[in-house]
């Protein structure tokens, strides 16, 4: 049975993959999304010990020394230094690996709760799904960053602690959007005769419900993590993040924060790195739904 | 009317499913006991104090006083301000309202005319200005962005003062760092609901009629296109709400969302339960209304259900 279907689907499965890639180089917005996020990917990633400086290291010679390109500036520190004389380049290279560890983790773990819980509710429907949507409701009724903050509170901070106080959160818009399209894949008549076949349920959830919700995970995702970026600058910023003297991009900004007269660009930079790898992601996401839904390009098109 | 009933019997669902989460964070803040007498308590103290809170009875019971307490909006006394939590929370809110108020009043003022303009002319130089603008709006944060006003117009122009609250021009900064998101998400709207309606066949029919350009946009096609963003509109309240913590932290602000702050960073943990439990009341509360509002516009809901 599945001998005979299997080539089929591969046959099927490669060009089409091969012309969503070509959709998606082809969308400006998306393509300058990837161009921007790449090299900040690259940089967050790079090994310490080849960082300009140390992150941590300051020279006191060199405080609040303002960018190269700036009167005063010196291109041995081609983004200025901070209040202490630390580099902001090498500072926003490595602390975004935090916040880029942060969220995707953080993402990963929404998206491991939020989709069980969708699946379910999508697929059991009755009592499940009554139960797992009052359970999204009652999630977003929350302000969000009081709640996190409250948490971080009481329970303290730490890299662990902040991935799962900003991923348990984020299950209930996994939650819902894949409850959404479990609804529509579940009503499809190849799961129909699936199941009138008599396949077993788990297979019947793994081989043909979960495949075909990769679609509206992989935009979810792509958006989430730039929520979340967002969400964990403004808890660092707020001092309950990541904490000095490990550097965030949110801690940079509220470490500038007290120099704004002085050295402006000490604050402004960081916030720089969180708002294009955001428009970035916000760009993907958007590239990523023209090419792998097409119903939705028909809606963007309009939105 | 049985849609509405079936709304609120699933608000009050979700309004005890808040109170357990805010009750569990009050368990989470440990033994209020050791708070209260200081680690060197001896044990008998300690045990009659237990009794006297009933932090001896089962954790059902302790949950039931909980919620019998809030519905009475009794939170409990501030532990710095020695003061009732929910009255703290009830004098900072006026701040808050006003602010989130300005935001959503600058955010239809600009996002609505912006997103309705855009899409009378889809793929135009403005359209693309506009939806480039949005996504920029949508990706900064609001933090950030306040503190790059306060360096711009603060710091540096020193046209606007950067903190406190009582002046007109006080609000001006606050208000536009908060409402830039907002506006950004209610031009989009804006435009894809009005993109939208011109293509339906009731706007052709009243184009063919003759009717001028303007009478079928502003007659016809605007009021069918503001039914969502009204929702929209409603359903930001709560990432305003988030976004007025932030705001009010940055611009010493004095409204709730820096009271929870304070409160945290103090550990004042009453205080901190008010406004994440009233808080989330509201949110829930101004959904409701919004679906309310929505059955009232759109007759075709009460139909469709």
């Amino acid at each position: 049975m599945s001998a005979t279907v299997l080539p089929r689907q591969v046959a099927v499965a490669v060009p089409r993959r091969r012309r969503a890639v070509r959709a998606f180089l082809r969308d400006r917005m998306a393509v300058a999304g990837l161009v921007l996020l790449v090299p900040v990917v690259v940089a967050a990633l790079w090994p310490v010990a080849w960082l300009p400086h140390p992150p941590a290291w300051s020279d006191l010679d060199a405080r609040l020394v303002p960018p190269a390109l700036l009167a005063g500036g010196r291109w041995a520190h081609p983004l200025g230094t901070d209040n202490l004389g630390r580099d902001i380049l090498s500072r926003m290279m490595y602390g975004g690996r935090f916040s880029l560890f942060v969220a995707l983790s953080a993402v990963t773990l929404a998206a491991l709760i939020g989709v069980t819980a969708g699946v379910v509710a999508g697929y059991r429907g009755g009592l499940a799904d009554v139960i797992v949507m009052r359970l999204v409701d009652v999630q977003l009724a929350f302000p969000l960053i009081l709640l996190v903050i409250a948490i971080i509170a009481v329970l303290g901070t730490s890299l662990p602690m902040l991935i799962v106080v900003l991923g348990v959160p984020a299950w209930a818009h996994y939650a819902r959007i894949i409850r959404g399209s479990t609804l529509v894949v579940v009503a499809a008549q190849y799961v129909e005769a699936a199941r009138a076949l008599g396949g077993r349920e788990s297979r019947l959830i793994f081989r043909h419900v979960l495949p075909n919700l990769a679609t509206p995970m992989v935009i979810l995702t792509t958006f989430e993590i730039a929520r979340l970026l967002l969400l964990e600058s403004a808890v660092s910023f707020l001092g309950l993040g990541i904490q000095p003297p490990t550097p965030s991009w949110g801690t940079m900004i509220a470490d500038g924060r007290n120099h704004i007269y002085e050295g402006w660009w000490v604050s402004t930079i960081p916030g720089m790195g969180i708002f294009l790898v955001v428009l970035a992601l916000n760009f993907i996401g958007d590239g990523l739904r023209d090419v792998l839904d097409p119903r939705a390009h028909a809606r963007r098109a309009m939105l | 009317m049985r849609f509405l009933l079936r709304r609120f019997a699933q608000l009050l669902v979700v309004l005890l499913g808040v109170s357990v989460v805010v009750f569990g964070l009050v368990r989470l803040t440990g033994d209020p006991v050791v708070i209260l007498l200081g680690e060197a308590a001896t044990a008998e103290a300690v045990a009659e104090m237990r009794a006297e809170l009933g932090l001896d009875r089962p954790i059902y019971v302790q949950y039931a006083r909980f919620l019998g307490r809030a519905l009475r909006g009794d939170f409990g006394l501030s532990l710095r301000y020695r003061q009732s939590a929910l009255s703290l929370f009830v004098e900072r809110l006026p701040a808050t309202l006003e602010l989130t108020a300005a935001a959503l009043l600058l955010a239809l003022a600009i996002g609505l005319p912006v997103g309705v303009v855009a899409a009378l002319r889809p793929n135009s130089g403005f359209d693309g200005l506009v939806r480039g603008s949005a996504l920029v709006g949508q990706a900064i944060p609001g933090f950030y962005l306040g503190l790059v006003a306060i360096i711009v117009f603060g710091a540096h122009l020193k046209l606007l003062p950067t903190g406190g609250r009582g002046t007109l021009a006080q609000l001006i900064l606050p208000a536009a760092t908060l409402a830039a998101y907002q506006i950004a998400v209610v031009a989009r709207f804006a435009r894809g609901a009005m993109l939208e309606v011109l293509g339906e066949d009731f706007v052709r029919t009243a184009r063919a009629k003759g009717l001028t350009r303007a009478r079928v946009v502003a007659g016809h096609a605007l009021r069918n296109a503001l039914i969502p963003v009204v929702t929209i509109v409603a359903l930001q309240f709560g990432t305003l709400l988030s976004g007025a913590v932030v705001t009010e932290t940055v611009f010493s602000w004095p409204g709730v969302g820096r009271l929870a702050v304070q409160a945290i960073y103090t550990r004042d943990f009453p205080v901190v339960q008010v406004t994440v439990m009233v808080t989330a009341v509201l949110f829930v509360v101004i959904n409701l209304l919004a679906d309310v509002v929505y059955v009232i516009v759109d007759p075709r809901i009460r139909v469709a259900d």
